[in-house]
């Protein structure tokens, strides 16, 4: 109850600053209490993302940013599990095998791979994608395997006993145990793959949020920037918010150690 | 085959439902300071013969093979030579004839307990609304109505252990192995879960091959029992129990009760087998004292 | 006699460890050879290899652009350390009080966006080396805060309590107690952080018109110079795995006595 109350409270003090931090903001662009050329007040701002808005800017890039990551993302799960349960499931050899050289590809800085998926994919949807299943799918596979290694073998040995078949135990067996080190995985990733969407947004694209923060600036157009950054802001905190949601539908049951 | 007398004095055919001949199993093991895998004999020469609706006790020291011996009737270890049938099977690998309960209960803590008990049926191939009704009756048969959506954690070890029998049994297969089922419920538990488990042999009338280390828990519920000695693995004898059914735990203090847990008890206690025992369990690093036997 | 057999073990390990990694390099300069020749978007390794040592030695590539890129992530991560274990610090002990207040303050700086950040910084400090320090620097003090904070919050009270029971006075308490119970976690944030800088470098100097690593592979690739801009690539790699490696072996060094935490 004690720490319920201590967390409430540490909540409520956390949206109190932020409402105030913006309201402080609003006020002192109205009042034009500073230079407003390279920070422009919340009004503006908001009468900017209005505009964008209402011509469809706005809506276009967020979707599209939205599109890209759960493209990749979901592509990174449909390849990053399997993978990662024959790793971790079948032949320990041979994932101790391959497992240092997916350690090593998984630490090639992923921002210096944005070129090079632009240069092999082109300007399209193919590099986002591309370079977000690429951060995804390690922390996937390794949670997978980190997953199918810990499961109690006489779960398995309960699940055969009863005829289960191989792609049966990897439904009903893997899959499930995978959940909790692939959504822990997913959330720790899940920032570093947005930046890196974002990155990738800058330099190679014709639309979304990446692009629209870097091209107002080129521009000089600096409401619009403002507008960027907060939906790029709003789009992180919904993004994690939609992962801690899927991750509380999903995992209803409490692994026993 | 063997023959058996029934109550209106009829002489009537039993077969056996499972026949174990010659069985031995050799595995490798890893000595401590040597590198080399030595061939270790877990199992020599097992013969056995269970008849169809038996209840048969295993009991033996920790280390004396039983447990393998069960998993090699379930199909999940592989043996080195012999015969295993089931049924007139071969045993080749797991199959629904045979359900499996272990000590770790082993219930999938991401399924609900219906869909838990429902497993089994998943892979036969019953349509869901049949699964459901299947499930749901065994569920009440082991007296859990009402905890068809909790989910595991949810459940005390007893309740656990409950729920894995109905699973094992849903999908009706003609054997259960069970694997030292209740060692780690407490007392009070089992005892209620002993007369649980005989009331649902009664009405499902399976053969149960039962493993445990306890005298007690083997001539209490079992038709007969075997016991085996360790240093290879074997079955040294088996012992009729001639106790009237049903039996109920005050049965636990009568005389008769007595004479059988008595005679367990020496089978068990030959001096040699325990030198072999204490020898084969420092060869692979444990050492089993004599207390560890429950009587 | 140990120490030799461990150093054995170690290279041992490593060989095998680096099996995997070589046999895609082989494989890839096979395949190069005849399934992918001349395919124009993959050039073959050794082609590559070859060409980046030509770079590094020949051309100025490494005053040029490898020192300043350093330099700046050198500059904004030590600046972060400096800041981040002062924060930690000074929030851990004389201004406890504030923890509560400010440590939310802190969480809502870490979640603003970098790359959404970065513009701002560029606007008002210009384009100059500022900016670029300056993001990096942000990017990670959060991260070397919170780490701080943590392992400065997780002493064990025992350790403590001990300690004061055999006599020691407060300073040597937290001399001798306090901060080496603390100091494991407090170098994994920074060796964490160490990483991040030089991940997140990358991406700050692709989108600035100065010389850099990353300055570099955006005009390799807009000159279509594919060994160039692979070879950059498999540099930012080596260098990459060279310092988190490094740390994490002074890491074991340091505290030998503290797990790790491996993937």
């Amino acid at each position: 109850m004690e720490e319920n109350n201590g967390k409430l409270r540490n909540k409520i003090i956390s949206i109190v600053a932020i409402v105030f931090f913006f309201v402080a903001w609003f006020i002192a662009g109205e009042l034009e209490l500073y230079d407003t050329q390279f920070v422009p007040g919340l009004g503006t701002v908001f009468a900017e993302a209005w505009h964008l808005i209402q011509n469809g800017v706005l809506l276009e890039c967020i979707s599209i940013s939205v599109f890209r990551i759960v493209v990749g993302l979901s592509f990174s799960i449909v390849v990053g599990i399997p993978l990662g349960y024959l790793l971790g499931g079948f032949s320990p050899k041979f994932a101790a095998f391959i497992k240092p050289l997916l350690k090593n590809l998984s630490l090639v800085n992923c921002f210096t791979l944005i070129p090079v998926f632009i240069l092999l994919f082109g300007i399209g949807e193919g590099s986002k994608m591309g370079i977000i299943f690429w951060v995804l799918v390690f922390p996937v596979m390794f949670a997978t395997i980190q997953g199918v290694e810990q499961i109690d073998p006489a779960i398995i040995n309960a699940a055969r006993s009863m005829g289960a078949g191989k792609i049966k135990i990897f439904f009903d067996i893997a899959l499930p145990a995978a959940a909790t080190p692939v959504f822990a995985g997913v959330k720790s990733a899940a920032s570093l793959g947005f930046l890196v969407l974002l990155s990738a947004e800058t330099v190679g694209a014709k639309s979304g949020l990446g692009w629209l923060v870097f091209n107002s600036h080129a521009n000089y157009n600096v409401p619009r920037l403002f507008v960027g950054i907060l939906a790029v802001a709003l789009f992180g905190f919904v993004f994690t918010a939609v992962i801690e949601l899927a991750q509380k539908r999903i995992i209803v049951w409490k692994e026993e150690s | 085959m063997g023959n058996v007398v029934t109550l209106n004095g009829e002489t009537a055919q039993v077969r056996d439902e499972i026949v174990v001949k010659d069985l031995n199993l050799f595995y490798k093991t890893r000595r401590k300071k040597g590198k080399d895998a030595e061939p270790h004999e877990a199992l020599r020469d097992v013969n056995l013969a269970v008849k169809e609706g038996e209840f048969l006790s295993v009991v033996g020291p920790s280390g004396c093979g039983k447990s393998t011996l069960l998993y090699i009737l379930a199909g999940l270890n592989k043996k080195t030579s012999g015969e295993v049938i089931i049924g007139d099977k071969q045993v080749n690998g797991p199959s629904q004839d045979r359900g499996i309960i272990m000590q770790a209960y082993a219930l999938f803590p991401w399924r609900s307990i219906i869909k838990n008990v429902e497993f089994g049926l998943e892979v036969k191939g019953t349509p869901r609304k049949q699964r459901r009704e299947i499930a749901q009756s065994f569920i009440d048969l082991v007296g859990l109505s009402g905890y068809e959506n909790k989910y595991p954690y949810e459940l005390s070890g007893g309740m656990k252990q409950r729920i894995a029998i109905a699973r094992a049994l849903a999908y009706d297969p003609d054997v259960l192995l069970m694997d030292e089922p209740f060692a780690a419920v407490d007392e009070q538990t089992r005892s209620f879960l002993h007369e649980e488990l005989l009331n649902i042999w009664e009405k499902t009338h399976k053969t149960i091959v039962f493993v445990t280390h306890s005298i007690d828990e083997a001539v209490f519920l079992s038709d007969r029992v075997a016991v085996m000695t360790p240093g290879p693995g074997t079955i040294k004898e088996i012992v009729d129990i001639n106790l009237p059914r049903p039996r109920h735990a005050d049965l636990k203090t009568t005389e008769e009760f007595g004479h059988f847990r008595t005679k367990v008890w020496q089978l068990l206690q030959s001096k040699t087998d325990r030198a072999v025992a204490i020898e084969a369990g420092n060869n692979r690093e444990i050492v089993n004292e004599p207390q560890d036997m429950v009587i | 006699m140990n120490k030799i057999v461990k150093l054995r073990n170690s290279i041992g390990r490593f060989a095998f460890n680096s099996l995997s990694t070589l046999l895609l390099f082989v494989l890839w300069e096979i395949a190069s050879l005849t399934v992918l020749k001349d395919n124009g978007i993959l050039p073959d390794p050794i082609t590559i290899i070859v060409d980046l040592w030509g770079v590094l030695t020949t051309t100025d590539y490494i005053t040029q652009h490898l020192f300043p890129s350093v330099r700046r992530a050198l500059t904004g991560f030590a600046l972060a350390v400096v800041v981040g274990l002062f924060l930690a610090f000074t929030l851990s002990t004389f201004a406890k009080a504030l923890k509560p207040a400010i440590v939310p303050i802190l969480r809502f700086f870490e979640k603003i966006n970098p790359i959404a950040l970065f513009p701002v910084f560029m606007l008002l400090l210009g384009i100059g080396e500022l900016s670029k320090v300056l993001i990096i620097f942000w990017v990670v003090v959060w991260t070397i805060t919170f780490y701080a904070i943590d392992g400065l919050s997780d002493v064990d009270n025992n350790l403590i309590e001990s300690a004061k029971s055999m006599g020691a006075g407060k300073i040597e308490v937290f001399r001798k107690v306090y901060i080496p119970a603390a100091l494991p976690i407090i170098f994994h944030g920074i060796k964490f952080a160490a990483s991040m800088s030089f991940l997140f470098l990358i991406s700050v100097e692709m989108l600035s018109s100065s010389r850099g690593i990353g300055w570099y592979l955006v005009a390799a690739k807009n000159e279509y110079n594919l060994p160039h801009l692979y070879g950059t690539v498999i540099l930012v790699a080596i260098i990459g795995i060279i310092i988190s490696e490094g740390l994490g072996n002074i890491e074991k060094v340091l505290f030998p006595w503290k797990q790790q935490l491996e993937y």
